[in-house]
């Protein structure tokens, strides 16, 4: 069929035509003088009109950048070094420092966030540890590279061979995490694999001792309806927290297929908790709430975490838990088993 | 990770984790530098922004994308804007650590890097412009197609047209008119 000149400028400007199409058009631009000037003005025409768009769309993204505020959440606190003569100084300079944090707290407690996602890691005492630390470097000269856990979250085991399962934003920028269980025990974890788009970070627990985690829940593989019973156990706070809800949305913040919303009070520290149903499937993950409504947290459904878990090189072999042994169970029963499975993840960041 | 070279093209194909984590990975160092040298909080944001639209249009070219330098490129194009829009009474010398950071990337092309984003600027306003004297439903179909990137066989459907190929010959009427109206401007 013969094409007009727009179809061989649109055709050609998006690399659409076939072998034959291109030495047809090569040879006709070589005769024909005049469709050549047309061809080639058409072209541009086309990629400036792509151009245009593509650029629109970009312009689109930025603004919608900018009205955002500046995210402060993982912004720590710097340790400054100082000689003795100097801690006169320091002294003025902390006090100072206090009153800007405080001040500055304020200020962000007035302004309405414009950001209605927030992410449930939990900060622990900063502008207290900030104080102490910089006394306490003043002291010792400590030339330490670490700061203590500067927040946590929550992790749980999804497999007997010490994988455990968190949000991505807990272990963003880390240098090393702790995962301490019920027992109190301290265990090095590292980051095998994450989906920052999911917002999920499969870690591994290094010399899980010879005892192997007994994993009870099984994993839900397709998305469960509005309106299910759900709770979930976690580590708002030194010790774990049980809260229940239930479904309300189908899909997550701003329409997040990844996610659920649920109807439950979540706390900073339980990003990373699971999201449990009444037969003991867990569905999700929780990773934010909202800031605006009181109440409604989103949780990472768990075939996001199968997606993850399928998409691992094949020298990484995590076994989901298969059987599901809380089907029968009373709630109380439930959660004697899973507790033992949750622990706090204690996360280190250098200072920077 | 990705590195560089996979974070720019990502951006400059439109994917919005790149664009996310280019602004917000350079955002504060940029907007910091532009406000120690005196600039409003405000103009140091509008100027960001900008350094990142040439930056978008710059990595269109594929030999750019290899050998940029994100945070350093959008650091020196934001400092040249600067200079060149809100600071030319400028006394002050210029820092020190600034020469350092320009050194990668000349001024002269920094330059006609600028030039080059008002010029392709200008061809989209006019663009822009003859879109609208379009008026509808050609500047509704030619958007479906290039905007919302739907395919001609819905184009067809959406529009009310019997099949694909009356709605795309209905497209290139539409094209060659906003060509007229563009050239005729």
């Amino acid at each position: 069929m013969e094409k007009n000149i727009w179809e061989w400028s649109e055709l050609y400007a998006s690399n659409e035509l076939s072998s034959d199409d291109l030495i047809y058009l090569n040879n006709r631009l070589q005769n024909d003088e005049a469709f050549k000037i047309a061809f080639d003005d058409q072209v541009a025409f086309v990629a400036n009109l792509h151009a245009m768009h593509k650029q629109d769309a970009f312009a689109a993204q930025l603004k919608a950048l900018s009205s955002k505020k500046p995210n402060n959440t993982n912004k720590l606190s710097k340790i400054i070094h100082l000689s003795i003569n100097q801690w006169k100084v320091a002294a003025m300079a902390a006090s100072v420092a206090l009153l800007t944090s405080l001040l500055t707290l304020f200020i962000v407690k007035q302004e309405k966030p414009s950001k209605q996602y927030s992410m449930l890691r939990r900060e622990i005492e900063t502008i207290k540890k900030s104080q102490r630390q910089l006394i306490s470097t003043l002291q010792s000269n400590d030339q330490s590279d670490l700061q203590p856990g500067s927040y946590t979250g929550t992790a749980f085991a999804i497999s007997k061979e010490g994988y455990f399962i968190t949000n991505y934003h807990v272990t963003e920028g880390a240098d090393s995490l702790y995962l301490q269980t019920q027992s109190g025990k301290y265990h090095k974890a590292i980051v095998v694999a994450y989906d920052k788009a999911s917002d999920l970070a499969l870690l591994k627990v290094l010399k899980a001792s010879k005892q192997v985690v007994d994993v009870p829940y099984a994993f839900a593989k397709s998305k469960i309806n509005i309106g299910s019973a759900i709770f979930t156990l976690g580590y708002p706070d030194e010790e774990i927290v049980y809260k229940e809800g239930y479904i309300s949305g189908k899909n997550g913040f701003e329409g997040d297929t990844m996610q659920y919303r649920l109807e439950m009070m979540a706390q900073p520290g339980q990003s990373g908790s699971p999201i449990i149903d009444s037969k003991g499937a867990v569905i999700g993950i929780i990773a934010g709430k909202d800031t605006e409504l009181d109440g409604t947290t989103y949780a990472v459904s768990s075939s996001a975490l199968m997606r993850l878990i399928a998409s691992l090189p094949s020298e990484v072999h995590v076994n989901l838990p298969k059987i599901n042994k809380l089907k029968k169970l009373s709630r109380e029963e439930q959660i004697k088993k899973i507790q033992a499975c949750v622990g706090v993840l204690q996360v280190y960041k250098s200072k920077s | 990770m990705n590195t560089e070279f996979e974070i720019i093209a990502a951006l400059a194909n439109g994917k919005e984790w790149a664009t996310k984590l280019v602004y917000e990975s350079n955002a504060s160092i940029v907007i910091n530098a532009l406000k120690l040298k005196g600039a409003a909080q405000e103009d140091a944001e509008d100027i960001y922004q900008e350094a990142m639209l040439i930056l978008f249009n710059k990595a269109q070219d594929d030999a750019f994308r290899f050998t940029c330098k994100i945070g350093t490129y959008l650091y020196a194009i934001s400092n040249n804007l600067w200079l060149k829009r809100f600071d030319k009474n400028r006394r002050s010398p210029i820092l020190q650590t600034d020469s350092e950071q320009l050194m990668v990337y000349a001024e002269s092309a920094l330059d006609s890097d600028m030039e080059f984003f008002a010029e392709k600027e200008q061809q989209f306003l006019k663009l822009r412009n003859a879109m609208q004297q379009l008026g509808d439903p050609c500047a509704k179909l030619l958007k479906s197609f290039y905007k919302k990137e739907m395919t001609m066989q819905e184009i067809a459907h959406a529009f009310g047209y019997t099949n694909a190929e009356n709605a795309k010959s209905q497209k290139y009427k539409c094209l060659a008119r906003l060509k007229k109206i563009y050239s005729d401007q």
